[in-house]
């Protein structure tokens, strides 16, 4: 494999939607500097939804295609268009439940009764620091050779590193920060020793070329060159650790706990994606001759994430870090997607898909959860479940959306989280995984409690007289807007798995027909 | 317009959950405008989707969305508007506009009101549907809505016991029919392979694929949950006690549209059900005797409601023996005329108890005629409709299923059940008017110091008005009889038209006299009618002599009944206290409602009860409970100790990721590689 540089200029064109958000992001750089005070907020977070939703525009009418340029480094196909959506759309979550926070910044209810700031935030360069990890991680869905995902994974965890420390007054904000940082970094420097190993066995960095070496190496005994393996496995631990796979997880609770709320949210779904997008670019894509290998561990890894995950949030109080644990969980549903992958997948085979669909879902149902934790937050309450009681009876309309996402995320038909678990499941048993189904039915199952005491808290509780939380227009309606998309997407759902279908199917068929 | 179809049951759904989100908050007595209004919307649009209809003569279509891909089970939510749908459609939302708009008046003032407009337009959403449905799983689900929506209206008073004692009744009754019914859709899939009604792949186009047997225990599971819902014997209890709800809701959902949705399952399967004699059969003699039981008991009730009560479950049993005798379009038309008259009897039975004050029983009644005339020469005209007097709706309706069930093909049961009809017809009569002299004429019996009678206002007595003229006139959409607008309207749901050419055909071929083509045409009939060999299919002419013939014996009849109750109520001729005495037997029966209730209770309930302490006292609290909680606290534990793993210190963080590191490499190395090779 010799040298073949290719000398034609890119084609700047497929890149659209990524050089919007970054141009969007500079712009943000430029205006927190020079936009006078009084009209400082509205600019800077109508900049960021327009650049958003811009970019998405773009992104949908890159539709349909299947092209590379950079030399094949950035790919602009179906798994990039439906992974950077998913990511804008939380992106656009993330700007419209942040808003209320950025303005009033974080209080707390003092000795005396009375509410006073406790963290006042600075909104541009929170704007700029979302703008540059939606960015990064727009980079991995379109990554079309290792050095490419491993920047985007880079620039994509940087910026979350430094928005959880962003309320750095607060201790645990700061410590949250810390120590996701630092096992960030352990993380990394992994993920890039395994690529240097796959790099050493391959000769090549280029995800395609990757898997037509490793298709005509195969010694037919069933055992794998160890180098390979090795590589393979140390890139596992490093995306196990970006997904806060069991037992790689280890940073979630604190950082999710100390982060502000609206960050919390933020990451719980985009570098989620990110790694997502990252594994499935890796092991479909590029380490599919393999397949054999990484499904059983993702499957072995899946198990312990969701039991561990479930299990481990009964005993939180503390609604943040509750989540925190439920997202492990839902991380485990998410990769049993990845496990039953069946090798040589065609088009047919739904794994890919029911993955792409279930961090939709998860995309609405949690980033919902958590405006609701943000909303009661404004006012200093929220974080514990005391702070939960009788909400049904001071804000009827938020107790229902929470209800909503709360029995969402439980898999309750006829809502969003029962498809993408419907689909998972299916997925499962058509890879002749019944464990794997079965232990996602009982695992959710186990959920239930957690879940429902929430609601439970909600509804049966008086409310103890607490300051009530403010109603505020683009919180709200951001709410409102996700529990509807909670509510009727999961309904209408067999369009958008079709076009997951088709996406997913799309890329494991390019991948196949570029490696022969 | 296909388009727009959805738009139907749409837009009753929108302000249901509009008024149900905000009619506490912010709507408040808007929420009744808002219902009516949407009600309005719909009942319009499904006007010009029935002229639509008339005109082209062909269904309308309407694919949603694909609700169910699950391999071979690939459910789609379509709408479906044949010349049926588009007569439930008009029925539906005519009766349920009219009913919206009485309420506004009934219910003013009451401080659940958004609750009720809320429930109301939701069940119209479920009803229509319902009808709209083009699959069995589909109809399924609003056949559950309809009867949540039926459930919640029921227990609107939800501070009275009773109301809320009714409620469960008319739940946990409708289970055991809609268990069958659930189960008869398993059986249709797993002969059929599908759910969908129409079409060449469909059920209705296939049903001669299956065995006779199968058929016959598909018809019976899917009428099973037809008499549920219909109230048919023997689970008929239920809809008597169902008028604790609101009256409006009395009117609506108990007379005019859901109880008939039985009685439109089968029509709508009546390709299933014609396949087997034996549930032909069976409908046919559960319709009769529902019809004769519920008719005896009406005679000795004393709350008004109860009596239209039982007169609506005694119709309903008209229309299921029609259907049981092959008179499709004898029970549609029944049903049809049923829903003006009997909610016209509702909505009248409600306003005399709104104009008594919250008065039900008909014995502090009498003499009203003079207070409130608007109600009573409607009620008039309902009374008699129900009772069958030539020309009112009743008439041409019942006179059509006691002649279609005489001349059908299901002999002798037809001939049977069509005497029993005859016989229920003079009982109608007799009970209807004694209703009517007990209530309005004669002796005030109530204590004019305490209660004022007074007639409702505009809103409630317009809507009595609005649906007197279809009481009095509809009828003569079927007139004359077998050939009206609306048999013609009807017919090619429910006979293949091109068959009956062919059988035209061959009638005329025969009559030539040349038998080898009469041969090859009655094959062409058969192959375009089904496997149906003795063409059960086909409409049976009556001649004229039988129409006439049958026209003056059920006018005899409810003349008959009409008479005797002048007599006995009116005149005081023969007097119902020694009559009653005189048949002391029977009238025990009828006035307990023939012990159904006792019974049940005796051999269900009671024994079910007691089953459900035992295994609730044993079972439940000492070994399943006991077993939850050990598992839900040995979870609680475990949870705890995993808890204590986040130290919170990075180096035992960074520590559990190297650990897991290593021992995923060496497992796989050793396992996987060849490295140890």
């Amino acid at each position: 494999m010799g040298l073949d540089l290719d000398l034609t200029a890119p084609d700047l064109t497929l890149a659209w939607p990524q050089l919007i958000v970054f141009v969007m992001t500079v712009v943000l750089l430029f205006a927190d500097a020079f936009v006078p005070k009084a009209q400082h907020f509205a600019t800077l977070t109508g900049i960021s939804l327009v650049g958003y939703i811009g970019a998405a525009f773009a992104l949908v009418t890159q539709s349909g295609q299947n092209a590379a340029t950079f030399d094949g480094a950035f790919r602009a196909d179906g798994l990039t268009v439906f992974l950077s959506l998913i990511i804008l759309v939380a992106a656009v979550a993330t700007v419209v439940i942040s808003a209320s926070y950025l303005q009033n910044g974080e209080q707390q209810l003092g000795s005396d009764g009375r509410l006073r700031i406790a963290n006042s935030v600075p909104a541009g360069e929170f704007y700029v620091l979302i703008g540059f990890s939606v960015f990064g991680a727009m980079l991995v869905a379109a990554a079309g050779n290792l050095i490419v995902l491993y920047i985007g994974i880079e620039l994509s965890a940087l910026a979350t590193y430094v928005l959880t420390a962003f309320a750095k007054r607060r201790l645990t904000s700061v410590e949250g920060a810390m120590k996701y940082f630092l096992l960030g970094l352990f993380a990394s420097a992994i993920l890039l020793y395994g690529m240097t190993w796959i790099y050493g066995v391959t000769g090549s960095m280029d995800l395609d070329r990757i898997a037509a070496h490793l298709a005509g190496t195969d010694a037919g005994d069933g055992f794998t060159d160890p180098a390979l393996l090795l590589g393979l496995l140390l890139l596992v631990v490093g995306i196990g650790f970006k997904m806060a796979a069991v037992p790689f997880h280890f940073w979630t609770p604190d950082a999710y706990d100390g982060a502000p709320t609206p960050v919390t949210a933020f990451m719980s779904v985009v570098p989620k994606a990110a790694a997502f997008a990252a594994a499935i670019r890796l092991f479909v894509q590029a380490l599919e001759p393999l397949s054999d290998q990484w499904t059983t561990l993702w499957a072995v890894l899946a198990l312990v994430t969701m039991v561990f995950g479930n299990v481990v949030a009964i005993a939180q109080r503390n609604v943040k870090r509750m989540l925190a644990y439920s997202s492990i969980a839902h991380t485990g549903y998410i990769m049993v997607g990845l496990a039953a992958y069946t090798s040589g997948g065609t088009i047919d085979d739904p794994s890919i898909s029911s993955l792409l669909f279930y961090i939709l879902a998860y995309t609405f149902m949690n980033i919902g959860a958590f405006a609701v934790i943000t909303y009661l937050q404004q006012r200093g309450v929220g974080m514990m479940l005391e702070d939960f009681n009788g909400l049904a009876s001071t804000r009827p309309l938020i107790a229902v959306a929470m209800t909503l996402f709360m029995a969402s995320l439980m898999g309750v038909p006829p809502l969003l989280g029962f498809y993408a678990k419907y689909y998972v499941i299916v997925a499962a048993i058509d890879a002749d995984l019944l464990w794997l189904a079965v232990t996602i039915v009982v695992a959710s199952a186990v959920s239930a409690f957690f879940y429902l005491r929430i609601v439970a808290v909600m509804y049966f509780n008086q409310p103890d007289g607490r300051p009530l939380a403010l109603p505020t227009r683009l919180l709200s309606g951001g709410i409102g807007v996700l529990a509807v998309a909670t509510l009727l997407l999961g309904l209408f759902s067999s369009p958008i798995i079709d076009l997951a279908d088709q996406w997913s199917g799309a890329l494991t068929v390019l991948g196949r027909t570029a490696g022969q | 317009m296909a388009d727009l179809l959805f738009l139907i049951p749409l837009i009753p759904l929108v302000a249901s959950a509009v008024v149900l989100l905000f009619g506490r908050t912010v709507l408040g007595d808007r929420s009744a405008i808002l219902s009516t209004a949407a009600v309005a919307v719909s009942w319009l649009l499904s006007v010009v989707v029935a002229v639509d209809i008339y005109r082209s003569e062909e269904a309308i279509a309407q694919t949603l969305f694909r609700w169910i891909p699950s391999g071979d089970f690939d459910v789609r939510v379509n709408l479906y508007a044949d010349q049926l749908t588009a007569v439930m459609l008009l029925v539906v939302s005519t009766v349920g506009l009219l009913v919206h708009v009485y309420s506004i008046g009934y219910m003013r003032g009451d401080p659940g009101l958004y609750r009720f407009f809320a429930y109301l337009p939701l069940f119209v959403f479920s009803m229509l549907m319902l009808v709209l449905a083009d699959n069995f799983l589909v109809m399924y689900v609003f056949w559950e809505a309809v009867g949540l929506c039926s459930y919640l209206l029921i227990s609107y008073y939800f501070r009275r016991r009773s109301a809320n004692n009714a409620a469960k009744k008319a739940f946990i009754v409708n289970r055991v029919g809609d268990l069958g019914f659930g189960l008869g859709i398993m059986f249709v899939f797993w002969t059929f392979g599908t759910v969908n009604f129409f079409g060449e792949t469909g059920v209705f186009e296939r049903v001669g694929e299956a065995g006779s047997t199968t058929i016959t225990v598909i018809a019976l599971l899917l009428f099973l949950g037809a008499m549920g819902k219909s109230a048919q014997f023997p689970l008929h209890t239920w809809l008597p006690d169902a008028m604790e709800g609101p009256t409006p809701v009395s009117a609506l959902i108990h007379a005019a549209t859901m109880v008939t949705a039985g009685i439109y399952l089968v029509a709508r399967a009546q390709s299933i059900f014609l396949a087997s004699e034996t549930a032909m059969l069976i409908v046919a003699s559960i319709g009769a005797f529902t019809a004769f039981m519920a008719a005896t008991i009406a005679l000795t009730q004393n709350d008004i409601k109860r009596v239209v009560a039982y007169s609506t479950l005694s119709q309903l049993g008209y229309m299921t023996l029609a259907l049981g005798t092959g008179a499709w379009m004898a029970a549609i038309f029944h049903l049809v005329t049923h829903a003006f008259f009997k909610g016209l009897l509702f909505l009248g039975a409600g306003s005399v108890i709104h104009g008594m004050h919250d008065q039900q029983d008909i014995r502090a009644m009498g003499g009203l005629k003079k207070y409130m005339p608007v109600t009573y020469w409607t009620f008039l005209a309902a009374a008699l409709a129900n009772a069958g007097i030539i020309p009112l709706a009743g008439y041409w309706s019942k006179d059509e299923i006691i002649l279609g069930a005489w001349i059908s093909d299901y002999q002798p049961i037809g001939q049977i059940v069509s005497i029993v009809a005859i016989v229920s017809a003079f009982l109608t009569a007799l009970y209807m008017f004694r209703l009517v002299f007990v209530v309005f004429h004669g002796r005030e019996r109530f204590d004019p110091a305490v209660v004022h009678p007074h007639e409702s206002p505009r809103v409630m007595t317009l809507p009595l008005v609005a649906l007197a003229i279809p009481t009095v006139l509809i009828g003569f959409i079927g007139a004359p009889p077998e050939h009206g607008l609306y048999h013609r309207f009807v017919e090619p749901v429910f006979y293949d038209v091109e068959a009956e050419e062919a059988e035209a055909a061959t009638y005329v071929v025969a009559q030539e006299g040349d038998p080898a083509p009469a041969g090859e045409a009655a094959t062409a009939a058969d192959a375009a009618g089904g496997d149906h060999s003795d063409g059960a299919y086909l409409p049976h002419e009556p001649s004229t002599a039988q129409i006439v013939s049958f026209g003056v014996i059920s006018t005899v009849a409810a003349v008959g009944g009409l008479v005797l109750a002048w007599l006995i109520y009116f005149r005081g001729a023969i007097s119902p206290v020694e009559l009653g005495q005189r048949f002391r037997r029977l009238y025990d029966i009828s006035y307990h409602k023939w012990y159904f209730d006792e019974l049940y209770d005796g051999l269900i309930v009671r024994p079910l009860r007691s089953s459900a302490i035992f295994l609730w006292r044993v079972v439940d609290i000492d070994v399943i409970d006991a077993m939850v909680n050990g598992v839900a606290g040995g979870l609680a534990a475990v949870s705890q100790r995993l808890r204590q793993v986040q130290t919170g210190l990075v180096a035992n963080y960074a520590l559990a990721i190297a650990l897991g590191m290593v021992v995923l490499v060496g497992v796989y190395l050793t396992a996987f590689s060849s490295l140890f090779r």
